[in-house]
């Protein structure tokens, strides 16, 4: 049982037990704030009964042409409030507004170690497209499996073919 | 406009009246009403009129104008008027802000059975949204209320106006549950409990229509029992089993399996099952039933930690960033062995639960549960290096939310570096906040999310405003005035780079706004327990109660500094002047100190014991080891010494010959209290046992804190009595010759006395723990072989 809303900023006082998982960042100020200017449509959050932030996601558009795409950002959910099916429920909101804004495909990057989502985005519909070697920084860097679901106005799933070689991130538009 | 006039292009119009909105909400109500508003409605409706509106945002904009006007029929109107499709969320979709806008309108104007009907739709396409049902009740109940009954006009709306209409609507989302064979919702179970609860508060004979509570919430623990939810979803009901509480927990416990004899059989052998079996336990603990003995509560420890610990064999496979499945019954264990802590005061209690924390983090190194209790309890106990280990990792805004779980433990045993390094990164999340937010307020019209404009302003003034910022800056101020000042010199040169005022107060005390976040810990207690409204405020209220504290000392401190040494010449014009000047500043002194005498007089009759908030509360301040360790005292009249010495520049006579001699009898007095407790020791007999003091080594930071103003202080009156001593080589008076040896011996004495302070504790001081703390790590070392800082 959810409040589903757009995110304030106020609720960065309150994310504290979603933002403390390891595997989220807390970003400076004007990360947040940047998406919230611009895409504020995408920058969704889910509330529980009692109030507490379940999780949320933040989105953006960009691209040019066939290359316009709907793109996650960040999705996170607080441990308590995991396998409730939150974060495809996140996707579906995420999608049905890239769709409603006529984007071709949507797309992410997941750290390859990251067993769990890896699975949890192929069952939402989401293929690897290719992989961007060292993409996340870090004692060593980890390469990114950069994954896409193609949208109705991408007919001929052009956007979702999978590259043959991995690349860097210099190359990543 | 102009850009407006020159390019009429929509963004250019429309910062125009986001400009007129902001203004409407800076301004007061009349104006904002009688002026902004009006202006900003008349321009938009302009653009209505010439069917210019292009964006979301821009109808949005229009949308808010309207209410905030209080016109929300027209806002209605409005919304009715536009195309569902204007908006981004689709017809049936749960973000659909065309119908979600329209419904809190209506429900707003009152119109309920037009409200309650979208709400009826909005949950049959989305039967998971909370708000929904929430605002589906208010509506269902306000109709009933006044016993409103469909007519001619209205019998095509399809609204639930009676209470068994709003009965079928839930049974029928439930019935729709059960006949899924995927992954149900919680929704409406819990909306059905949500109406049992609302309906039993009017002692509504209908309740009885429903399942009972033991029923329902039984029924809900059956079906999503094993998820982690579960505990918090039903916390609020669990009041109305009143007298079936037990038989609730009888049948919950025999249908889990877990109550065998044989121990093997009492252990769940899966994740699903463990996790019922916990939320089992935080129903128990919510319900009361571990207000047991001490000896019961031992014991039931035990059997969660080796419930915990065999349960670690589950979770082999989990990777180092999950949560281990067994870690909450650590967690409930730590927490019964901190209620047994509470009643007996037996530290080993303590030690017990910080060698088990340690453990279970080694398990699983993400559970940041398990690190803001390690945190909290080793701040009660005094320590504050392992605390470091633990990295929590705070950023960015984590330093107004989180801040407090690192900046009281630091300061509390005085590791005065790490707390400097802290406070220093901090510092500087709050003071780039503005360059910061103000360039997205821009960004926010360039994209044209206007409603976001407001918002963010109102987000820089929340962070500027915050009560930790006014914390760190007085605390960096004090912490600099400790460790960067060897000398006068340094210590003048760092007091007057910090730009204090002592004169007019810079804080707004009316506007500080209390961001903690205290909510972050897992807490299963019964709701008396748990930190409330009163106690939130009570933290609150003592919070700036240290501030002040903190803030008259350091202004009072920069008031000294700032008091001139008259020159010899009394005549010239220029000493004239300077005495101007030193007249204010020896009035700020006075009316500083009197302030700060009144507010330790009342920090002592508020304080008269050791405040302690909830496990999962708020620290306490140092309000209580001030006051008891006679700090104020000695402070006032350190500043009492500097008035006198000041007083002696002045040929009026208003210092006595006895006033310093007073004084220095005072000080004398104060500094033996003092020094007498910390010499107390940390390690004292408790228990029949020894123990740790903690306050001792809190008395000892505070001592170090006001011996160093003390410090300040009298190289201040060194200063101001410099230029007199060459007077008792003149021929002046024999009186005031008297009184500057008096006052320089006086002095002398005080110093000598704080030397003896420094030269018997240094070592004290500049010790780090182990050292200190020999004894008492014999007995941490038998509960934990491996802590790694030792």
């Amino acid at each position: 049982m959810t409040t589903l809303r757009p995110f304030t900023c106020d609720d960065m006082f309150r994310f504290n037990n979603v933002n403390l998982d390891p595997l989220t960042e807390t970003y400076g100020l004007s990360f947040y704030m940047q998406y919230l200017a611009h895409w504020p449509e995408y920058f969704l959050l889910a509330e529980a009964p009692n109030e507490d932030i379940m999780g949320y996601i933040m989105g953006k558009s960009e691209g040019h042409g066939e290359k316009w795409h709907g793109h996650v950002t960040a999705l996170t959910v607080a441990p308590e409030y995991r396998r409730l099916g939150l974060a495809a429920t996140f996707m579906s909101a995420l999608e049905e507004i890239s769709e409603k804004k006529r984007a071709y495909f949507v797309d992410l990057f997941v750290r390859v170690s990251n067993k769990v989502a890896v699975d949890m985005y192929k069952q939402l519909g989401y293929s690897v497209y290719r992989r961007v070697l060292e993409y996340y920084s870090g004692d060593p860097d980890e390469d990114a499996f950069d994954m896409r679901k193609a949208l109705s106005m991408d007919t001929e799933g052009k956007s979702v073919i999978a590259l043959q070689h991995p690349v860097r991130p210099e190359d990543v538009e | 406009m102009a850009l407006y006039k020159v390019a009429p292009k929509n963004p250019y119009y429309f910062w125009a009246v986001m400009s007129i909105v902001m203004q409407a909400h800076m301004s007061d109500s009349k104006l904002s009403c009688t002026m902004y508003l009006p202006l900003a409605e008349r321009m938009i409706a302009k653009m209505v009129k010439e069917n210019k509106l292009e964006g979301e945002a821009e109808l949005k904009l229009y949308i808010m104008v309207l209410e905030k006007s209080g016109k929300r029929q027209q806002a209605l109107d409005f919304v009715n008027g536009l195309l569902e499709a204007s908006f981004l969320g689709t017809p049936g979709s749960r973000w659909n802000f065309y119908l979600t806008k329209k419904a809190e309108l209506l429900l707003r104007m009152e119109r309920y059975s037009e409200s309650n009907a979208i709400y009826r739709q909005l949950l049959l396409d989305d039967p998971d949204q909370w708000q929904y049902y929430q605002d589906y009740f208010t509506s269902m109940f306000a109709l009933v209320d006044i016993n409103w009954t469909p007519d001619e006009t209205t019998q095509s709306v399809s609204c639930d106006y009676t209470v068994e209409l709003a009965l079928v609507f839930i049974e029928q989302g439930i019935a729709r549950e059960e006949a899924k064979s995927s992954k149900k919702l919680r929704g409406p179970y819990l909306a059905c409990l949500e109406l049992l609860q609302l309906l039993l508060k009017r002692n509504h004979s209908a309740a009885s229509r429903l399942a009972s509570p033991l029923e329902q919430i039984k029924q809900y623990f059956t079906i999503f029992g094993d998820k982690n939810c579960c505990f918090s979803d039903i916390s609020n009901y669990l009041y109305m089993l009143e007298s079936e509480t037990d038989k609730f927990l009888a049948d919950i416990l025999t249908s889990l399996g877990l109550n065998g004899e044989n121990t093997e059989d009492m252990l769940a052998k899966e994740p699903k099952i463990m996790q019922r079996h916990v939320c089992y336990l935080a129903v128990s603990r919510r319900l009361g039933k571990h207000c047991l003995s001490h000896q019961e509560k031992l014991r039931l420890a035990e059997e969660l930690i080796h419930r915990h610990r065999e349960g670690l064999t589950l979770g082999t496979d989990l990777l180092t960033t999950d949560l281990q499945y067994s870690d909450n019954y650590c967690l409930l264990a730590v927490h019964l062995l901190y209620d047994a802590w509470c009643e007996s005061g037996d530290q080993l209690l303590l030690w017990t639960i910080c060698a088990l924390l340690e453990s279970a983090l080694k398990s699983s190194p993400s559970n940041f549960h398990i690190k803001l209790l390690l945190t909290k309890i080793y701040s009660y106990l005094g320590i504050y290096g392992p605390s470091v280990g633990i990295k929590l990792e705070l950023r960015h805004i984590q330093f107004d939310t989180l801040g407090y779980m690192c900046f009281h433990p630091a300061l509390k045993v005085g590791h005065y570096s790490a707390w400097k390094s802290v406070l220093t990164e901090a510092l500087l999340f709050f003071s780039t906040n503005f360059k910061d937010t103000s360039e997205y307020i821009i960004s926010a019209y360039k994209y044209g999310s206007f409603t976001k404009v407001y918002e963010f302003v109102q987000f820089r003034q929340r962070l500027n405003d915050s009560l930790q910022f006014a914390l760190l800056n007085v605390e960096k101020n004090i912490c600099d005035l400790i460790l960067e000042t060897s000398n006068h010199q340094s210590a003048e040169k760092v007091l007057t780079s910090m730009d204090i005022d002592p004169i007019i107060d810079e804080c707004k005390w009316e506007d500080l706004r209390d961001n903690r976040d205290l909510d972050v810990m897992l807490t299963w207690d019964p709701p008396h327990s748990c930190l409330t409204h009163e106690q939130r405020h009570l933290s609150f209220t003592e919070q700036k109660q240290w501030l002040r504290l903190r803030n008259l000392t350091v202004r009072a401190l920069t008031a000294a500094m700032l008091l001139p040494a008259l020159p010899l010449s009394h005549e010239s014009t220029t000493s004239q002047a300077v005495n101007g000047g030193g007249t204010n500043m020896c009035d700020a002194l006075l009316s500083l100190h009197d302030q700060l005498k009144q507010h330790v007089e009342e920090l002592e009759t508020e304080h008269t014991c050791e405040r302690r908030y909830s496990l999962q509360g708020p620290f306490c301040t140092l309000i209580y080891p001030f006051v008891t360790g006679r700090h104020g005292a000695l402070l006032l009249q350190f500043l009492r010494v500097v008035q006198c010495c000041f007083f002696l520049q002045d040929d009026t006579g208003k210092l006595e010959t006895s006033d310093l001699q007073m004084l220095t009898l005072e000080i004398d007095e104060s500094m033996k209290l003092v020094i007498g407790r910390v010499s107390e020791g940390i390690i004292v007999e408790g228990n029949g046992q020894q123990q740790f003091s903690a306050s001792t080594l809190t008395q000892a930071v505070l001592a170090v804190e006001t011996l160093s103003h003390g410090c300040l202080l009298l190289g201040v009156c060194d200063k101001l009595l410099q230029p007199l001593r060459p007077v008792t080589g003149r021929k002046k008076s024999k009186k005031k010759e008297e009184t500057v040896q008096q006052a320089v011996t006086s002095v002398i004495s005080i110093t000598t006395v704080k030397n003896s302070f420094f030269t018997r504790n240094f070592a004290f001081k500049s010790s780090s723990i182990p050292e200190l703390s020999n004894v008492n790590l014999n007995l941490f070392f038998y509960y934990y072989e491996f802590l790694p800082c030792y």
